[in-house]
């Protein structure tokens, strides 16, 4: 396996005809954490979108393993991405809403979803109705998406949310583990990250008018 | 084997939902009932008239309960962030489509057929015209889940967007109404109705081979 993992070169995105930002360059190589910060409305989940694919980046390209992304699958098979949005639907309990997600998904499953929801301890609620479940209890199924796939590239917006101290550190120590076996992860939170590996921090300037 | 199993997983999520969900799921079907029943009311108890129209009447409910019911086929998978975690996971958009427009057909197609049973009796339908009545909104209705789903993609999370969907789907109706109008009116008169199935079954072809990658591309438009 190639150690170079994620690069963005020239990047540049508008928004509502506001440039979030341009000549946008980073690496993400395998075995690193990214640790994306700025204020509110400076670019984050506008970045991890494009990097994900849902926008269209106006000029730049990305790279994965040496090669350009242009809307590839392989890519999307590759990655993991935990939006602000967790994707469960209020009726449906979390093994339903899970089991769906990874049905449809191309992303090669890597555990099942009642294993994924034990190792974040979401085990006693995985079968009521996630309309009856706390904000952070939701956060908690949505992040079992992280261990449900086998995707090298993970990209987390505001992973923290609502948790509390235990489950952010459970959350944190699963990253590392990522990080340890050649993961590559983005992370966009204005929290405080502990991690055994070293961050590195990019850091989104506040937009321009 | 594969997108027979991703098609059998969106229906069955549909149902699932439906069935914790009955009120929601129930709405379109009252609806269509009290349409038809306000008619008697609207045109007086001459049944020589109502026998007449019936039929027009039952396909016109069922075109307006279809295009309510239709709102909401992708409206929480969009709010809650569904649709985009499928995007980007790179789910099958297509097969996901026909998922929803076939689970749309037997939660509102299926239950309008059966109701329009005795609601057509009640409006006096002479009762050699049900067959055909029935036979040309089991076609028409395939058609309208599959075309509505497509719409009920573009509109999706657009402000006023049961309206707008409205105003766009209901045109789109039209070649379908005409068919299955012109059939009963034949069948009323004792004339031969294959021509209009074969039309509409041919309709049902073509939208079941069109609609799902149409339904996929909107869905894409209105995520990124």
């Amino acid at each position: 396996m190639s150690d170079s993992g994620l690069e963005v070169r020239g990047l540049r995105v508008e928004r509502g005809e506001r440039v979030l930002f341009e000549a946008l360059g980073f690496e993400a190589p395998c075995h690193s954490i990214v640790h994306l910060q700025g204020a509110n409305g400076s670019g984050k989940t506008t970045l991890l979108k494009t990097l994900a694919g849902l926008i269209t980046p106006d000029a730049g390209s990305i790279h994965w393993r040496g090669e350009r992304l242009a809307d590839s699958a392989e890519f999307r098979a590759m990655l993991n991405y935990i939006g602000h949005q967790g994707g469960l639907n209020a009726e449906l309990d979390a093994c339903e809403n899970l089991e769906f997600i990874a049905t449809l998904c191309a992303t090669p499953r890597r555990a099942k979803v009642a294993d994924a929801l034990k190792a974040l301890n979401a085990a006693t609620f995985a079968t009521r109705p996630v309309r009856y479940l706390s904000a952070g209890q939701r956060q908690r199924v949505t992040l079992a998406r992280l261990l449900l796939f086998d995707a090298p590239l993970w990209m987390l917006d505001e992973p923290f949310t609502a948790l509390d101290q235990a489950s952010r550190s459970l959350v944190e120590a699963i990253v590392d583990n990522h990080v340890a076996s050649g993961g590559t992860v983005l992370i966009a939170t204005h929290q405080a990250f502990v991690s055994r590996h070293p961050l590195r921090v990019l850091a989104l300037a506040d937009a321009r008018p | 084997m594969k997108p027979f199993v991703i098609v059998a997983a969106v229906v069955r999520r549909e149902l699932l939902r439906a069935v914790r969900n009955q009120a929601e799921a129930l709405y379109p079907l009252l609806f269509f009932a009290l349409c038809v029943l306000l008619f008697p009311f609207a045109l007086g108890t001459d049944s020589a008239l109502l026998s007449r129209v019936a039929a027009g009447v039952v396909w016109v409910a069922a075109l307006l309960a279809s295009a309510l019911s239709l709102e909401a086929l992708f409206r929480a998978d969009y709010a809650d962030g569904t649709l985009e975690v499928l995007v980007v996971g790179g789910a099958s958009l297509p097969l996901l489509a026909l998922g929803k427009a076939l689970a749309h057909w037997l939660l509102s197609g299926l239950p309008v057929l059966a109701l329009s049973v005795p609601l057509g009796l009640s409006l006096e339908l002479q009762p050699a015209m049900l067959g055909t009545l029935l036979a040309t909104l089991a076609l028409g209705s395939v058609c309208m889940s599959l075309i509505g789903a497509a719409i009920s993609a573009l509109t999706v999370g657009l402000r006023g967007g049961g309206l707008l969907l409205a105003m766009l789907i209901l045109p789109l109706y039209i070649p379908v109404l005409i068919f299955g109008a012109s059939a009963t009116a034949n069948a009323a008169l004792g004339l031969p109705v294959t021509g209009e199935l074969t039309f509409l079954a041919g309709l049902v072809v073509l939208a079941l081979t069109l609609t799902p990658w149409a339904t996929a591309a909107a869905l894409k438009i209105r995520l990124s």
